[in-house]
């Protein structure tokens, strides 16, 4: 009897054994296994705007890349900050990630002092894309070349009226930093957006309109509007007749980037997962048609080289920042 | 017909309410007063706005103070610049402060709880308190409605439009 | 004329029965997240979006509209039935709606609501296809001055919301602009009355306080004042749909609604929420019985939802012609339309023209079924009705807290809601007026951006809303408005006094 009922205990304990250690044990290799669900991709701004938008095209093109789909999840708020601000909790096991562009990730939290919600809390997983930033004005204007018009703003100061998106935004800086390298005053017109600053400028009420190419390219080919001068390095291939801000003299080189992020301390593997995916979705045709629709450029950076890029983007974006006196304290 | 009494309660809370929306008003105009000005102020400025109808606000004070206290209780006169009527017939039943406290504390306590122990654990005791502190609910509908109703928002928040309800405590279960 | 051709072939050619279950499907979906409180129409379509993916672009767009125009109604299916708007352009409906369903009329009201809007959605369709490229070129007249003097215009209303207290309804007019004062400036980025909190950045959530003004505060009172058995209207609420003749009662408001939604959604800023309060100053003041307005007028149900059904031709105006959008909602047909791979601008109309047109023929389909789908719920919605109170309490702020939560995830917004239900109770018990305080909040952000941009627009001068003629025009019109009251209250008193009876109400 006794001996039957200690047999009996054994293999129930040895069964209970063997039942936890299954349980509790995970399968080995992690990178394998990623993912197994979908992935959380989490944008800090309105469904149907810009960076929404991005976010589902990218979703769209890594279809049948990745394993797994990718969700969107909008909490707009704060100037994308509210996002960052949800994202930072998240466990970091590569299911979450984040949209970031310079507003979000960078000007915000420095305008609004929130340090703690900066790019440098998170984990750089790529930048994907960029648009230029464009000053364009109306085809009878009176100024042919951006010289012209820098030696009217220095005789009638705060004359000519500029139309771009809120105070903050990268518009506002490309509109700004000019007045400051040229020793120009505009009167800039800020708006809640690019579309109500379009509206403005096609209205007659601008003379000249910051923005994306993007948004206008219809009616820069209804001769409504003409691109000016460009914020970017070098000329662009769009209009390629049109001249630089850089290469007239004036150091004003912005671009409206956007990124993916991850929660800081996200495995590396894992992270190499989702930008090599990403990299293949850059190739894909839906990802060509979006790009070509948006007139916008690949840009198409690895963890390590978008953490330098971010650095160096930060440092840029200070000075500016500080030079406007926009840094709360 | 209204006592000297009410008419006099009434001129009173008149009286209250207008000191309340001078104060307000001036708290209003103070903490404008700190509004930085900002980059490339317009014309008006980031503190216009606020300062004008905090010293609207204020204003509307100051004559409703004034408006009670020339009209003294006599409602007609007062016409549309003030409203001491006593005789004002509420709908509903007579007034409970201890129900409307206790709904607006288990309320708070409801939102307190949301996200640490999640919606399905803190929904259920909480419409069941409500209706506990209305009253005129049976056993039955006490037991029954706040899970029904629980679990019907959870179904169409969580499943319907695929919004992440706070998990809580039992996160790592449902996830 | 080959536009005619156009748009009858888009309807020959549909393929009819997927179509028409997608179009159901939309709408009704659009009726049902109009009708959640903390769902707007523009959130609604968002949640859409991601089944649009599988259809061909046009399928998408006319899915869309459909939830769009769905969402249009929804929204006063809880604000007549439970005084709590299911979306911002529902706060209107409150005013008249929740006091007929205390009379037992809800199913009037809901049914007005309901068929007025899909009239006026219909209109505001039918003129948008006639004239979209005309009026886009129109549409650029409006600028800044022009919107600062229709908010300042709608914002008149307040006089007319205050029965009891002017000076009251005023402070909560002024309550109510304040509050959109609150957060990030966009005109110099500075920040408002944050105290530190970034949560505040992006301003107040006008879903979570409309919702905690109204709603949450009724809520409240009826805790606190509970009567003893069954509620006054459970059993002696009638089902029945408005008749014929009601709905000629209305014809009145709905022209106004309609001509309002229409011009409201056309001019760039100014959305549904907007033109529902415009349509119901302004059918009040056309009204035979303005003096119902506020305790029960059909009226005051169907000039606001005809107005922000109608919003939505007038809204595809810039959107369609220019490849601006109209509105948040206008927005996300345009998102649509990128991840289909059309870009959108005036010249979509040219380049896609088959497109264009199968989306006109969609709009009108979609707003037809409006009827139909939209009886089916209304049926549904009014057994709410057979709820027994503590039951419909406790269900009610239940939904307001996930409502309210479910849009931006933010626990800030049920605690707004529940901060200005005690507000909104506080309020109501001193006789001050929570719909002034909404209509504050909705034309607030308007008036005050605009005017400033005005200002940056004309340099600074002030002679800018005299130069301009249409916004001269409006604030002349705002004036007369202002000053007509006043004039007729100084008259009739003077009259009044060698009578001089205690006559208790105030008059205006």
């Amino acid at each position: 009897m006794r001996q039957q009922s200690m047999v009996r205990v054994t293999m129930i304990l040895a069964a209970s054994l063997v039942l936890a250690v299954s349980v509790g044990v995970k399968p080995a290799s992690p990178q394998a296994d990623f993912p197994t669900r979908p992935i959380t991709f989490v944008v800090g701004f309105a469904p149907g705007g810009g960076a929404d938008v991005f976010a589902r095209a990218l979703a769209d093109a890594a279809k049948g890349i990745l394993p797994q789909p990718i969700a969107i999840e909008n909490r707009p708020g704060a100037g994308g900050t509210a996002a960052n601000a949800y994202v930072v909790g998240r466990p970091t096991d590569g299911y979450t990630i984040l949209f970031a562009h310079a507003g979000s990730s960078i000007i915000t939290p420095l305008i609004t002092n929130q340090p703690t919600l900066k790019w440098d809390a998170f984990d750089p997983v790529a930048r994907i894309h960029g648009e230029e930033e464009w000053l364009f004005v109306r085809p009878d204007s009176q100024w042919k070349t951006p010289e012209e018009l820098v030696a009217f703003a220095k005789a009638n100061p705060r004359r000519i009226r500029v139309a771009g998106s809120a105070i903050g935004g990268i518009d506002s800086f490309v509109a700004l930093a000019w007045e400051k390298a040229a020793g120009i005053s505009l009167q800039y017109i800020p708006h809640e957006g690019g579309g109500p600053a379009t509206l403005t400028f096609l209205g007659g009420n601008a003379e000249m309109l910051v923005g994306n190419v993007s948004e206008v390219f219809q009616h820069i080919e209804a001769k409504r509007m003409v691109p000016f001068v460009v914020a970017s390095e070098g000329r662009s291939a769009i209009f390629p007749n049109v001249p630089t801000l850089k290469e007239k003299g004036w150091d004003v080189v912005y671009a409206q980037w956007r990124s993916v992020l991850a929660p800081a301390g996200t495995p590396p593997s894992r992270i190499a997962t989702l930008t090599v995916a990403f990299q293949k979705a850059l190739a894909s045709d839906s990802w060509k048609r979006f790009n070509g629709n948006a007139k916008a450029v690949d840009l198409y950076l690895g963890p390590a080289d978008f953490r330098r890029f971010l650095v160096n983007e930060e440092a840029r974006l200070t000075r500016i920042i500080d030079e406007l006196g926009l840094r709360r304290r | 017909m209204e006592t000297g009494t009410s008419v006099r309660t009434a001129m009173r809370t008149e009286l209250a309410i207008a000191a309340f929306l001078v104060t307000f008003g001036v708290v209003v105009v103070v903490l404008a007063r700190g509004i930085a000005p900002g980059v490339r102020t317009d014309p008006l400025g980031p503190a216009a706005f606020p300062t004008a109808l905090g010293a609207g606000i204020g204003l509307c004070g100051f004559l409703l103070g004034i408006a009670t206290l020339v009209f003294r209780g006599r409602p007609g006169r007062a016409g549309p610049l003030s409203d001491a009527d006593p005789d004002e017939a509420t709908e509903g039943g007579p007034f409970s402060p201890t129900r409307l406290v206790g709904a607006m504390v288990t309320t708070a306590a409801y939102l307190a709880a949301f996200e640490p122990l999640g919606y399905l654990l803190a929904t259920p005791p909480y419409v069941a308190a409500i209706m506990l502190i209305h009253g005129g609910a049976g056993r039955r509908a006490l037991l029954m409605a706040p899970i029904l109703t629980t679990v019907a928002l959870y179904a169409t928040f969580r499943f319907g439009l695929l919004i992440p309800v706070p998990g809580g405590i039992l996160e790592g279960i449902l996830r | 004329m080959s536009f005619l051709e156009n748009l009858l072939a888009a309807i020959a050619t549909a393929p009819l029965i997927p179509g028409i279950l997608v179009m159901v499907g939309g709408v009704a979906w659009g009726i049902i997240g109009g009708a959640i409180p903390g769902i707007s129409g523009a959130v609604a379509m968002a949640l859409a979006l991601p089944y649009t993916f599988g259809l061909d672009a046009a399928t998408a767009l006319v899915l869309l509209a459909g939830v769009w125009a769905g969402a249009n109604y929804g929204g006063s299916i809880p604000a007549i039935l439970l005084r709590m708007p299911g979306t911002p352009a529902a706060a209107a409906a409150v005013l008249d709606g929740y006091e007929l369903k205390r009379q037992g009329l809800a199913s009037k009201a809901l049914g007005v609501s309901l068929i007025c809007g899909t009239i006026g959605g219909l209109i505001s369709i039918i003129v948008l296809i006639a004239m979209v490229v005309p009026l886009g070129n129109l549409l650029l007249a409006f600028a800044s001055p022009e919107i600062f003097a229709l908010a300042l215009f709608g914002l008149t209303l307040i006089a007319g919301l205050t029965e009891r207290s002017f000076l009251k309804g005023l402070a909560s007019g002024f309550f109510g602009l304040l509050l959109t004062t609150v957060g990030l400036d966009t005109l110099t980025g500075s920040l408002r009355f944050t105290f530190g909190r970034s949560q505040f950045l992006s301003g107040l959530d006008i879903i979570s306080v409309m919702v905690g003004l109204f709603a949450v505060s009724e809520m409240f009172y009826q805790i606190s004042h509970p009567t003893r058995g069954a509620p006054e209207l459970v059993g002696r609420a009638s089902t029945a749909f408005p008749t014929f003749a009601e709905l000629r009662g209305v014809w009145r408001a709905t022209v106004v609604g309609t001509i309002v939604g229409i011009i409201v959604g056309i001019m760039p800023g100014a959305g549904a929420t907007a033109s529902s309060f415009v349509a119901y100053n302004e059918a009040k003041r056309w009204s035979k019985r303005p003096d119902l307005f506020g305790k029960g007028s059909m009226e005051g149900v169907a000039a606001p939802e005809t107005a922000n059904n109608a919003v939505q031709g007038g809204d595809l105006v810039p959107t369609l012609a220019l490849g601006i959008p109209g509105s948040n909602s206008a927005a996300i047909m345009l998102a649509a339309l990128i991840l289909h791979g059309i870009v959108p601008g005036p010249f979509l109309l040219t380049k896609h023209t088959g497109l264009v047109f199968t989306l006109f023929a969609g709009l009108i389909m979609v707003n037809l079924l409006m009827i139909p789908v939209g009886t089916v719920i209304l049926r549904g919605c009014l057994l709410v009705l057979r709820l027994s109170p503590p039951v419909l309490i406790g269900s009610i702020l239940a939904i307001v807290v996930i409502g309210t939560y479910a849009a931006d995830l933010f626990l800030l917004n049920p605690v707004l809601a529940l901060a200005f239900g005690i507000i909104g109770y506080g309020m109501r018990s001193f006789g001050f007026s929570a719909a002034a305080t909404v209509l504050g909040m909705v034309l607030g952000v308007l008036a005050e951006s605009e005017l400033r941009r005005s200002l940056l627009i004309s340099y600074g001068s002030w002679a800018i809303f005299v130069t301009r003629p249409a916004a001269a025009v409006l604030l002349l019109l705002t004036l007369g408005v202002l000053l007509y009251p006043a004039v007729m209250y100084a008259r009739s008193h003077r009259r009044a006094r060698p009578a001089s009876s205690g006559n208790t109400a105030g008059s205006v």
